[in-house]
């Protein structure tokens, strides 16, 4: 399913290639880094991400630009072997305990509206600041050995800030973009068998990619 | 002018497209998969602050009792010699370590140690919970009996997990101490609590013996290890 909306929103943005003049699209490799409750989860980078952007530029006032964008996000960790207290369903006292391997797995997927200032014009290099807001999709899970599968999933709302670079190449248009992106969702979640608490899910995202910009 | 904008839209969709495939990024093998589970009394450990220390005395099972719901394992398989000395030699040095005294099982002992190996074929059941006593899944565990009577292991929490095509080891504390007659007229039967249990999945396949019998070991000292309330 993802997949699909990655490749229409591609195929859309192909599409507006040709006839837009005031806008850039990006498409990005995007590595991250959990912050907060979820870095305690998946505390090792995520190589496995990508995301597309879309931005154009405000009539009369090209320093703004409003857009949107998606990005998708993968983190998997092994945590160690280690002995830990173990809660039954709905038990408010363990009297168990584990030695087992954790597998934590996280995805999200932001779907952000992007609010861009341009701090110059009509140039070859672009840097730009911008706040976003919208919402996460986020599926967390947690595997124990191979007896326990616990999967969260929630849509929640999101904000975040952002700042970048483009540089454009020649007259076609194309150039290079690396943006990092902190995005905060208001996700929560309790894996109540090993008595794990999520409160915020946060994530800074490092893009480079390539950018279309459309210059009138 | 417009083929290198394609060329650029292209080159940035596939690497776009393979940042985003979903597979874990690390290796498992077989021993993340093991597991040690234990589990006790926490009736009897939070209402009683002597508990464990009522009791004094143990016997371990001479042989180990085997719940399955196919054919690919039998009693004798498990009960292969080096690999049921190795369990019982491991049980017991705990037991010793602890703080337990040996008697013979028809001593009535304080504590029976039971030795059971299940391995049930669940496929396409990522976990199962073994419901005990009711005998509802027929997987026929073997009631413990000596002495001309049968005492019923009753447990006050769902006493294992396990995988699909692993199988486990279950070493029970059964209460004899405080065992409670059922009337009957013809047999002699005795409910029993489990008052303490440890899992270990995970180990009895997909290994050598060799390798196996490490692990086990390693495991069941494990399984004391984390539960050093039993220590008196």
């Amino acid at each position: 399913m993802k997949k699909i909306i990655l490749i229409s929103t591609l195929l859309l943005s192909l599409s507006g290639i040709s006839r837009a003049q005031d806008m850039i699209f990006t498409l990005d490799y995007n590595f991250g880094y959990a912050t907060g409750d979820f870095e305690t989860f998946v505390p090792d980078p995520a190589y496995r991400g990508g995301g597309l952007q879309y931005t154009r530029f405000l009539d009369g006032n090209e320093n703004i630009g409003i857009g949107m964008y998606i990005d998708w996000q993968g983190w998997y960790k092994k945590h160690p072997r280690s002995t830990f207290a173990y809660y039954g369903d709905n038990a408010t006292v363990s009297n168990s305990d584990m030695n087992a391997v954790k597998f934590a797995y996280l995805y999200v997927t932001p779907v952000m509206a992007s609010f861009n200032y341009y701090f110059v014009k009509e140039s070859s290099v672009l840097p730009f600041v911008g706040l976003n807001v919208g919402a996460v999709y986020t599926e967390q899970e947690l595997n124990i050995s191979a007896i326990s599968n616990r999967v969260n999933t929630a849509w929640d709302f999101a904000v975040g800030g952002e700042a970048g670079l483009h540089v454009v190449f020649g007259e076609s248009g194309v150039g290079a973009n690396v943006t990092g992106k902190y995005t905060y969702s208001f996700y929560k979640n309790t894996f109540h068998n090993v008595q794990l608490t999520t409160e915020g899910g946060s994530f800074v995202s490092i893009g480079v990619g390539l950018s279309f910009l459309m210059l009138r | 002018m417009k083929s290198i904008r394609n060329l650029a839209v292209l080159t940035s969709g596939i690497l776009i497209l393979s940042g985003c495939y979903k597979a874990p990024d690390d290796n498992v093998y077989y021993e993340d998969l093991d597991l040690v589970h234990t589990n006790y009394d926490v009736q009897k450990a939070s209402g009683d602050s002597s508990y464990p220390n009522v009791y004094k005395t143990y016997a371990v099972a001479d042989s180990i009792g085997l719940a399955s719901n196919t054919d690919e394992v039998d009693v004798e398989s498990v009960n292969e010699p080096e690999f049921r000395i190795n369990i019982r030699n491991t049980v017991i040095n705990n037991m010793e370590n602890y703080g337990y005294t040996a008697v013979a099982a028809t001593d009535t002992p304080d504590i029976y140690v039971s030795l059971t190996v299940t391995y049930i074929n669940t496929k396409g059941v990522d976990y199962y919970p073994i419901y005990w006593g009711g005998g509802g899944y027929g997987y026929g565990y073997p009631y413990y009996g000596y002495g001309g009577s049968w005492y019923y292991p009753s447990y006050t929490w769902v006493p294992s997990y396990y995988s699909y095509d692993q199988g486990s080891l279950l070493i029970d504390w059964m209460d004899i101490k405080n065992a409670v007659r059922i009337p009957d007229n013809d047999t002699v039967y005795y409910k029993v609590d489990v008052v303490w249990d440890c899992t270990i999945s995970g180990l009895v396949r997909n290994s050598t013996d060799a390798d196996r019998n490490s692990r086990f070991k390693a495991a069941i000292d494990q399984g004391f290890e984390q539960s050093p309330y039993l220590k008196h």
